[in-house]
């Protein structure tokens, strides 16, 4: 190790890189004095030391290397004894180096000052100021057929003016480019994440040009990352995936349940083995993915074409039971009112017919008594009807006067009462919607036999889709997959819980238990479509049920396309690469709950390992940007070509 | 504002600056070349001077050895100057007139004396009291009288032999000069010189050198007597610092008489001692040249000291009893230790018990003759040979004896001595 402290200043002459003079005996004769050159470049060897006085004697303050303590010390005024003759300092190095740096910036300053004295105009025109051809994205960028340079350079115009003003402006161009280009979230945040704009503000902000450089000719990528410049910002630094990645979070790539329940192992293990349905099962996964189309994502072909198969008669017999005309305590109506809106009853008719007879034969029938009343229907009130009436379906004596005067208003208004009180519930439209296709004339025969007190028997045998009614129900049987008023009852049962008044939120669960039930439920929509929660964990709770399949919209960050994997091999191998069907997995017990977040995958997590078999340093592509986006929903702002041709002069806001 | 007018304006104080800038670049590289030309210029005679010093130095060397004699050489007394205050000067000069050797200022002559009542020659060492001059030497010596106060204080036998019996045309048997206790007058640090009374011979020669060679040194002499009447060379003083600026004179009366006239006579009533020096003296850095009695070579060697002179700058000379000792006289770990010393040439074995100064002084206290000189180790009249045992100096001898042998007037056995004597 070196001994540093041969370097102090009793030991050696070292000379310091900083001083501007060096010891004009050390240029001329290799021997530098012990004292050195003085601040202003006068010797300071003239003498050996400067001594020092104490108790009336001066004291010689000679440094060990020059040889300590002289034999003579210092005279009796306080000078040393020891003088020489003074010797010329010379520059060092260090002030050479710094006259060629300033004659450099010189020469610089003129070569500038010399190329503004070019005649306006002719300033792009001169090759050591030109900094290279756009990308021809780029390229065409013009103001009135010329380049147009202050399209993104402010301080480009060309005079002197704003040539000098650029010296001092701020030239991020950010911007510029955030004419045309838009971003999902703030232009200058890092990925364009309104997160870190607010919760991480000691994050830099980040301009355009710090990783897209221009100039580099016309068929240079400017959009695309190395790998070094990702490494720039992120503290995390990786030489390679292969090698430094970390692994995937499990179960990659798997953040949240489907939105449709199809319990991939049951299916595949179970009953596309089944020989009973062995012609309709598909053979691969294929049978169900279209490999045509796969991206990020290789979509299922249609319901018809996939689940339609084997699930479409399952959902008519599912019938929807709304309305019912329940047990009641006595009669709450006046058979006028009821005759008025229905006519006769049969019963009616028929004792009118036994009067006519009896009249015809002579005999004078008495007039017909008051019957006493006799409950014909001991059937429980529906739950959406419940839900509806807000009374409980099996009060009897609550629920008699109210269902009688709405069946009565039915028999004379057909479906609309049933239409105002569901508005009641919910909204108009919605209302509507639920009892879209009852005709009027259904509700007014139905309503009216149940007026009378009677089962209500249709003219024709009751229907197998839509609308219908038996004795004592009104029914909806669905019409097939994605029946619009199913779909509406659905999406107003998963709503209710929240929008219905305090006094009616047990009716509401209740109904929403009973559309939910996988097994049971209305439709059987609840056996595929996954009731969830789509509230923040903290907020209230937003139940829906689910229609579609569930992407992945918020890591669009995170590229990956199927297509190219799956030419690589085919699809049949190619799928089982990475997905790895997981058959122990409690997958159907994941929907039990409504946070989607809990949730158990049918498929083993995809591990980097399987990626990295490939994505190495022989292999294929391994950089960030392969699978990372920096920008976050990246789009033009306006339609681009016309902000192009636009004169120059014009407003320039778009509009 | 027009901006033309400012594009102009900046391109021309740039192109302005640019012009200054390369026009200065060139003076200072022209500077630089004369500067540093004439910095090597300067070193050349710098180093030119000091070769010169060193040859002046070779040519006094090389002139002394040439010049010198061995032994004793006869010199004629061709005048005698009464200086007052009991003394006097002899000027001495060569009785072959050959030219004399230089001698630095401070050294001294060794005379062989013949008196009468003695069968041996007496040994005395003088001071030249001048400067150098190729055809004479200059002594001055005073005349020491008992002094009654002073219990074993005794005449001079050599002193007033001088007074008394050399006159002028007398032939004297006379050493070449030497001593350590000399300044080098090529040398340049500034000098404080101290002389108590008839001290002043040595000191004297020092002043008188300087002033020979017109050296420009800054020179003070304190020169302490007791009053007006022992003030030797009174006008000879005045002369040379009336004459040079660089020479102090300060004259120091112990006992001023009612005549002597303070601030013409004399500077100070008192003794010289360093609390003087301290207030006529910027600082205490000059080398000091010390002659007079013991008391005060003593006295201001240890208050030098506590000013901070080291000893290299303190130079004393040391004559017999004016010896400064470096180990005090009585030494109480030596006394009760007992020696035995024997003389082999006069086949006495003696027991050493510490009462005696030096083997010289033992030696003649037992019978025994050893020649002696100065009695301060500085003649080298005593040098003995010692054939076993070790032995200790008491004082710093002026020309330290080969291995083997002892000047024994300042010598003191270590352990049991056999001496040649």
């Amino acid at each position: 190790m070196m001994d540093f402290s041969k370097f102090r200043y009793f030991a050696s002459a070292y000379e310091r890189p900083t001083f501007r003079y060096r010891c004009g005996r050390l240029a001329n004769w290799g021997k530098p004095c012990a004292r050195g050159p003085n601040i202003d470049g006068g010797c300071g060897g003239v003498s050996e030391c400067t001594p020092l006085y104490r108790d009336g004697r001066f004291y010689c303050r000679r440094p060990k290397r020059a040889g300590g303590d002289c034999f003579d010390g210092p005279l009796p005024g306080g000078q040393c004894s020891q003088t020489h003759p003074p010797c010329a300092p010379r520059r060092s190095l260090r002030v050479w180096r710094g006259r060629a740096s300033l004659a450099a910036a010189f020469v610089v300053i003129a070569l500038i000052a010399l190329s503004m004295t070019v005649p306006p105009g002719s300033v792009a025109s001169l090759a050591f100021v030109h900094p290279g051809p756009l990308s021809s994205h780029h390229a065409n960028l013009s103001i009135e057929g010329e380049v147009a340079c202050p399209a993104c350079h402010q301080a480009a115009e060309s005079t002197v003016a704003t040539w000098l003003g650029g010296i001092t402006a701020h030239a991020d161009m950010t911007q510029q480019c955030s004419a045309c280009h838009g971003f999902a979230g703030p232009v200058t945040a890092p990925h364009n994440s309104v997160l870190f704009a607010e919760t991480r503000p000691e994050l830099e902000i980040v301009e355009c040009r710090s990783c897209h450089k221009e100039h580099k000719g016309a068929t240079a990528n400017i959009s695309r990352l190395s790998d070094a410049q990702c490494s720039t910002c992120h503290q995390t630094k990786f030489n390679s995936f292969a090698g430094d990645h970390h692994d995937f979070v499990k179960p990659f790539p798997y953040r949240r349940r489907n939105n449709l329940i199809f319990d991939h192992a049951s299916h595949i293990g179970k009953h596309f083995a089944d020989q009973k349905v062995a012609e309709k099962a598909p053979t691969n996964c294929a049978g169900c993915h279209d490999n045509a189309r796969a991206a990020r994502y290789v979509p299922v072909f249609s319901y018809e074409k996939t689940c339609g198969a084997c699930h479409d008669d399952q959902i008519a017999q599912r019938e929807m039971p709304v309305l019912r005309f329940p047990e009641f305590d006595r009669n709450y109506l006046d058979r006028d009112e009821i005759e008025a809106a229905c006519g006769p009853s049969e019963m009616a008719i028929e004792k009118m017919r036994e009067r006519l007879a009896a009249l015809e034969a002579g005999d004078k029938p008495e007039d017909a008594e008051e019957e006493e009343y006799y409950a014909y229907s001991l059937e429980p009130a529906t739950v959406i009807g419940s839900y509806l009436t807000g009374i409980e379906a099996d009060d009897v004596e609550a629920q008699s006067e109210p269902l009688q005067k709405l069946f009565l208003a039915m028999a004379t208004s057909g479906q609309e009462p049933l239409i105002d009180l569901a508005a009641g519930r919910t909204e108009e439209a919605t209302a509507t919607a639920l009892f879209a296709g009852l005709s009027p004339e259904l509700a007014r025969r139905m309503a009216c036999q149940w007026a009378y007190n009677t089962g209500y028997i249709g003219p024709d045998a009751p229907e197998n889709r839509g609308w219908t009614a038996d004795e004592f129900t009104l029914l909806y049987k669905p019409l097939g997959h994605a029946d619009p008023v199913m779909r509406a009852w659905m999406d107003f049962v998963a709503d209710s819980p929240e929008t219905a008044a305090d006094d009616l939120k047990d009716k509401a669960a209740s109904m929403l238990d009973l559309f939910a039930d996988r097994k049971q439920g209305p439709g059987a929509c609840a056996k595929c479509h996954a009731l969830s929660n789509l509230a923040k964990p903290e907020a209230a709770p937003d139940l829906a049920f689910m229609w579609r399949y569930y992407r992945d919209e918020k890591r669009s960050q995170k590229h990956f396309n199927h297509q190219p994997h799956l030419e690589l091999s085919g699809p049949e191998v190619a799928c089982e690469t990475c997905h790895k069907l997981d058959a122990e997995a409690d997958y159907e017990g994941t929907f039990d709950g409504i946070d989607a977040t809990v949730f158990v995958s049918n498929f083993g997590s995809v591990e980097k390992a399987t990626c990295a078999s490939c994505h190495n340093e022989t292999g294929v592509r391994q950089d960030c940007t392969l699978c990372h986006r920096y920008h976050e929903g990246a789009k033009f702002n306006k339609p681009v070509t016309r902000y192009m041709l636009r004169p120059r002069g014009e407003d320039r806001d778009g509009s | 504002m027009d901006l033309d007018l400012l594009v102009t304006g900046t391109a021309g104080a740039f192109l302005a600056s640019i012009t200054i800038w390369v026009i200065w670049l060139g003076i200072d590289a022209v500077r630089s070349r004369t500067v540093s030309r004439q910095s090597v210029e300067a070193e050349q005679r710098y180093l030119q001077a000091k070769v010169a010093q060193i040859m002046a130095q070779k040519e006094f060397e090389k002139e002394k050895t040439e010049l010198s004699w061995n032994g004793f050489r006869k010199f004629e007394v061709s005048e005698r100057i009464e200086e007052g205050g009991g003394i006097c000067s002899f000027i001495l000069r060569p009785h072959d007139k050959k030219p004399l050797p230089p001698f630095h200022p401070g050294q001294y002559l060794t005379f062989s004396l013949h008196l009468p009542d003695t069968s041996r020659p007496l040994i005395r060492c003088y001071s030249l009291s001048d400067c150098h001059h190729p055809d004479h030497y200059r002594v001055s010596i005073k005349q020491i009288d008992g002094d009654p106060s002073i219990p074993g204080s005794h005449p001079g036998k050599a002193s007033n032999h001088f007074h008394k019996a050399i006159r002028k045309g007398a032939i004297v048997d006379v050493k070449a000069p030497t001593g350590q206790f000399y300044l080098d007058i090529t040398k340049a640090p500034p000098v404080v010189l101290i002389a108590g009374g008839v001290g002043l011979t040595p000191v004297l020669s020092m002043l008188n050198a300087l002033v020979a060679a017109g050296s420009k040194r800054e020179v003070w002499l304190f020169y302490g007597v007791r009053d007006g009447s022992h003030h030797v060379m009174r006008e000879h003083l005045n002369r040379i610092a009336l004459e040079n600026e660089n020479i102090n004179l300060r004259i120091c009366y112990s006992q001023p008489r009612e005549e002597d006239r303070a601030g013409e006579d004399y500077h100070h009533a008192g003794r010289v001692d360093v609390a003087l020096l301290r207030s006529e003296l910027p600082s205490s850095n000059y080398l000091y040249f010390i002659c007079g009695p013991a008391g005060m070579m003593r006295t201001i060697t240890a208050e030098l000291k506590e000013w901070g002179v080291p000893d290299r700058h303190i130079h004393y000379e040391a004559f017999g009893a004016a010896t400064v000792k470096k180990v005090a006289p009585s030494q109480p770990a030596t006394s009760s230790a007992t020696f035995r010393v024997e003389f082999t040439r006069s086949g006495k074995l003696l027991d050493w018990d510490g009462s005696a100064e030096s083997i010289l002084d033992f030696a003649e206290s037992n019978g025994i003759a050893i020649d002696s000189g100065c009695r301060a180790g500085n003649c080298g009249t005593c040098l003995t040979a010692v054939k076993e045992g070790e032995i200790e100096y008491v004082t710093e001898p002026g020309d330290k004896p080969e291995t083997g042998s002892c000047l024994a007037c300042i010598t003191v056995p270590k352990g049991d001595l056999k001496l040649d004597a």
